[in-house]
């Protein structure tokens, strides 16, 4: 009797779990696939299940159009937010972990309470500002917005995996004649590889997902980046929805990627980086 | 070393600084001339404004929402996910994959998803002859919705911490119940819920912050619509310094919100005081 009620839950919780993965993955199924539809077949009812492909929603956009300008800000932006993340984050969290300073605590619980901070706060100051400077509409003008969201991270996530490193190692370094940056640069850095790996990935994803900074500092010209550039199709008249499709499938296709090839990087990284 | 530290502190607290600068004048951006120091004006304008209390509402309606169904969806995907799938274990992990999707495109997919007149849920709603409704059209069905895309979006980080703090607990704590004579159910709620507790807490408070943060989605579904039924605190700010131009009056609405949500995050905190923060 224990057994077959046993069983039975277990059925349960297979066709729970079976459900709830469905829900999870047919709107990303459903997107990727529309992208390769034509424009009849996109928004046909009854949904066309089965169709033929076309790369025309592509074609559209990425060749005729401007979109593949703003893939590749998406990618230099991102690439550039990690970079800058990533050596001044890195070298911060060190110098927070290894060496004696009177306010480590200070900034660390500083750095805790920016990530509270709503990006809304910070994005009219920085309008205004970049505005006074000349860098509205531009790729670095964005990689210095997007610092104040990733740098935090960075120097969350390094700072967690510096801890963990002995200092002897840094020590045994600086003994054999390295100086303090020495020590930091050769032996330390590359120790925390996995944490490179995690909190580069993750920043990543930060970064090139971001909406609302790029949307106000670069929402109209040509720094644009992937996400605004989708949102904006939106807005005209007759929205061309497979040509939607193809751009957010644009949009997602990298990340998904990432994450399959590193996902246990990027989840170290996020649970880093939540968990104090 | 510590030049990089006080490079940082001078990135993030300058723009801080600024908006509140920023929230204490008239400043708006089409006309700045007429740009003076105003005190507290636009603090007192904005709490007697009837929109800044229906987003703020609206705000709350949403976080309250979203945590709360994300609270009990994550973790109860997590606790059924902790098993054993042999083969198949990889497949766990295809439940995190909405974490990496732009909310961007989370707005555009279900936006498409459910237009009525081409999306496919009305259609498979009909079809299976389930309640149909006019979600984007209905003031209390876009709500509803837009806290399910948040569900969404959301859960897979619930469900991420939740298993992280699981495969902390020792084998011997699981045997120990089991030779007590406790079945699955009884285990989870006298032993793997106290024991979560901390990590519980670290979620909620991800998810409130993440909660009264949203924009993205928003933005994108409904843009705060129909009529304001879905204007959440942070779209309003938003519309009021860049529709609007109001530069002042928003920073004043950002600066608000800020304080509840510290306030909020200060009782979570007391809370987690009471336990031990480790993980």
């Amino acid at each position: 009797m224990r057994r077959r009620l046993l069983r039975l839950s277990s059925v349960a919780i297979f066709l729970l779990l079976a459900g709830y993965l469905l829900v999870v993955l047919f709107p990303i199924y459903w997107i990727v696939v529309s992208s390769f539809k034509i424009p009849v077949d996109t928004l046909a009812i009854p949904p066309a299940w089965f169709f033929t492909p076309t790369l025309d929603a592509y074609l559209n956009v990425f060749a005729l159009n401007y979109y593949f300008r703003y893939f590749m800000n998406s990618a230099v932006v991102s690439a550039g937010t990690v970079a800058i993340a990533l050596s001044f984050g890195s070298l911060a969290a060190y110098a927070l972990d290894r060496v004696p300073f009177r306010f480590s605590g200070l900034v660390s619980y500083a750095l805790l309470t920016t990530r509270m901070i709503f990006p809304i706060v910070y994005a009219i100051p920085l309008f205004t500002l970049m505005q006074r400077v000349n860098l509205l509409e531009t790729r670095s003008g964005l990689i210095i917005a997007y610092t104040t969201f990733s740098l935090p991270y960075a120097v969350w996530i390094m700072q967690g995996f510096f801890n963990g490193i002995p200092t002897e190692l840094d020590e045994a370094a600086m003994i054999d004649g390295c100086s303090r940056f020495g020590a930091f640069w050769r032996v330390v850095l590359p120790v925390a590889g996995p944490g490179l790996a995690a909190a580069s990935i993750f920043i990543l994803v930060l970064a090139w997902n971001e909406f609302l900074f790029a949307l106000i500092l670069a929402g109209g010209g040509d720094a644009k980046t992937l996400p605004v550039a989708a949102a904006q199709l939106i807005g005209q008249r007759e929205i061309q929805w497979n040509e939607l499709c193809a751009v957010a499938t644009a949009t997602i296709v990298p990340m998904v990627f990432f994450f399959i090839l590193f996902q246990r990087h990027l989840i170290k990284g996020m649970i880093a980086g939540a968990v104090k | 070393m510590a030049p990089t530290a006080l490079a940082m502190l001078l990135v993030f607290f300058y723009p801080l600084v600024m908006s509140l600068w920023t929230s204490f004048h008239y400043d708006v951006f089409t006309q700045p001339e007429r740009y003076h120091f105003v005190g507290l004006r636009n603090y007192a304008v904005m709490l007697r404004d009837d929109l800044f209390w229906n987003a703020l509402g609206k705000s709350f309606i949403f976080f309250v929402g979203t945590v709360a169904s994300t609270m009990l969806l994550g973790t109860a995907m997590a606790l059924l996910l902790d098993r054993e799938l042999g083969p198949f274990n990889w497949v766990k992990t295809l439940y995190l994959l909405p974490m990496v999707i732009a909310p961007v495109v989370v707005g555009i997919q279900w936006r498409f998803m459910l237009n009525d007149t081409f999306g496919v849920i009305p259609y498979l709603m009909k079809a299976l002859h389930l309640p149909t409704r006019a979600w984007l059209t209905d003031p209390g069905g876009a709500m509803v919705l837009l806290i399910g895309v948040d569900l969404w979006y959301f859960t897979p980080i619930v469900i991420l911490l939740v298993s992280a703090g699981l495969a902390t607990v020792p084998v011997e704590v699981r045997e120990a119940a089991k030779l007590d004579g406790a079945d699955s159910l009884q285990t989870v709620r006298y032993v793997l819920l106290p024991i979560l507790k901390p990590i519980l807490v670290v979620a909620l408070l991800i998810r409130t912050i993440g909660g009264l943060r949203a924009f993205d989605t928003i933005f994108i579904i409904t843009e705060g619509g129909p009529g304001r039924a879905t204007e959440v605190a942070n779209l309003f700010a938003y519309k009021l310094g860049f529709r609007f131009f109001d530069m002042g009056k928003a920073s004043a609405v950002a600066w608000l919100l800020l304080i509840i949500a510290v306030a909020l995050s200060g009782l979570y905190l007391r809370a987690l005081r009471g336990h031990t923060a480790t993980v």
